[in-house]
């Protein structure tokens, strides 16, 4: 079936304007460069983490390549992961620290929120966190991405 | 043909897309990803992020340590709204209170605040019966610390494009008078119109 010119020229203009748009709406291709000691001076104790990857392109865009293991003054269990965004476009997503006590079970805490935040391309971040007690034995940490979706009107009351 | 075909695709991806924007209404986990965006005022989630932010920096600072006898007994002073919205700062400094109370580091006083106010007027008359009869408890002291704040809003406008920004300003001031410990926190929204998940 011949479609019909009116046609072809209306859907080259619509796929030249989403084109178009999509373009100027892009500005998520600024990478980050890092500048640090070859040498660093502070002392890291890294540990071995499991991973569970369900989503493999956020697992990219925030890739962990440390687990830091350490205390507070006061000694509280305090935790840093060290993530890297490895595309070039910025990525939003939300984490979310979870604490386990000895026995296992998970320790009720307002810390315990979901954190937003966004990674430029390359971007290298430090997400940290402090035990909410002295009991606290383990930790899981949550990466999502950005759950964001629109809706359409919000009625005012 | 080619219109009545393409009209009546338009038009059925129209009824699909509207029918997927409605939805009934469902719990969401207050803490996870999809509680409600808005820029005109401060979400559940903003309130969130400033505690843990706060919380996480109070207990790292090891400040709260750092009393004659632990653990330490805190009050809450104001926390100033300087935002055009009416919002409860409790929102803010109970987070705070619960974390600090099961870390075991401090103690909130509920029975003085500003002015001579009370948290819980009933608890306040019962620890002066306590005192009438000369039965004043060991943890009856001072408090070591005062819990006090300011909220701010910054708003910003770009074409269609708003910003509004939302900081939380503490201050941990000792028995001397003196701010050992303070910190803040932005939380930033940008946006044409609100929006579920963040």
């Amino acid at each position: 079936m011949k479609i019909g010119t009116p046609l072809r020229w209306v859907t080259a203009g619509l796929l030249t304007l989403a084109a178009t748009l999509g373009t100027g709406c892009n500005t998520t291709h600024h990478q980050v460069n890092t500048v640090e000691p070859a040498n660093p001076a502070y002392v890291r104790r890294n540990i071995e983490d499991k991973r569970i990857i369900r989503d493999s392109s956020t697992a990219r865009s925030v890739h962990v390549l440390n687990v830091i293991d350490g205390s507070t003054p006061d000694g509280l269990m305090r935790v840093g992961v060290e993530v890297q965004n490895t595309r070039s476009k910025s990525f939003r997503f939300n984490y979310r620290f979870d604490w386990f006590d000895g026995q296992g079970f998970p320790v009720n805490t307002p810390t315990s929120t979901m954190v937003s935040q966004q990674l430029e391309g390359g971007q290298i971040l430090v997400l940290t966190s402090v035990a909410p007690n002295p009991s606290v034995k383990d930790f899981r940490l949550s990466i999502q991405e950005s759950t964001r979706e629109h809706i359409p009107v919000l009625r005012k009351n | 043909m080619n219109r009545t075909i393409l009209a009546t695709a338009l038009a059925a991806a129209a009824a699909v897309a509207l029918t997927g924007c409605t939805r009934p209404a469902q719990y969401v986990d207050p803490k996870g990803g999809r509680v409600m965006v808005t820029l005109d005022q401060i979400n559940i989630q903003d309130w969130s992020m400033a505690a843990e932010s706060a919380i996480t920096d109070l207990l790292g600072s090891g400040v709260l340590d750092k009393v004659p006898t632990p653990p330490a007994v805190m009050v809450v002073s104001r926390v100033v709204n300087s935002t055009s919205q009416q919002v409860d700062t409790d929102m803010l400094t109970k987070k705070i209170r619960v974390a600090l109370n099961k870390s075991g580091k401090a103690l909130t006083m509920t029975t003085r605040g500003p002015g001579g106010s009370a948290e819980d007027e009933l608890a306040k008359e019962i620890a002066q019966e306590w005192k009438d009869l000369g039965l004043v408890q060991p943890a009856q002291r001072p408090p070591d610390f005062s819990l006090s704040g300011k909220i701010i809003e910054t708003y910003t406008r770009s074409g269609n494009y708003r910003q509004a920004a939302y900081t939380f300003q503490l201050s941990l001031t000792d028995n001397r008078g003196l701010a050992v410990w303070e910190g803040e926190k932005e939380v930033v929204k940008q946006g044409r119109r609100p929006s579920v998940g963040f």
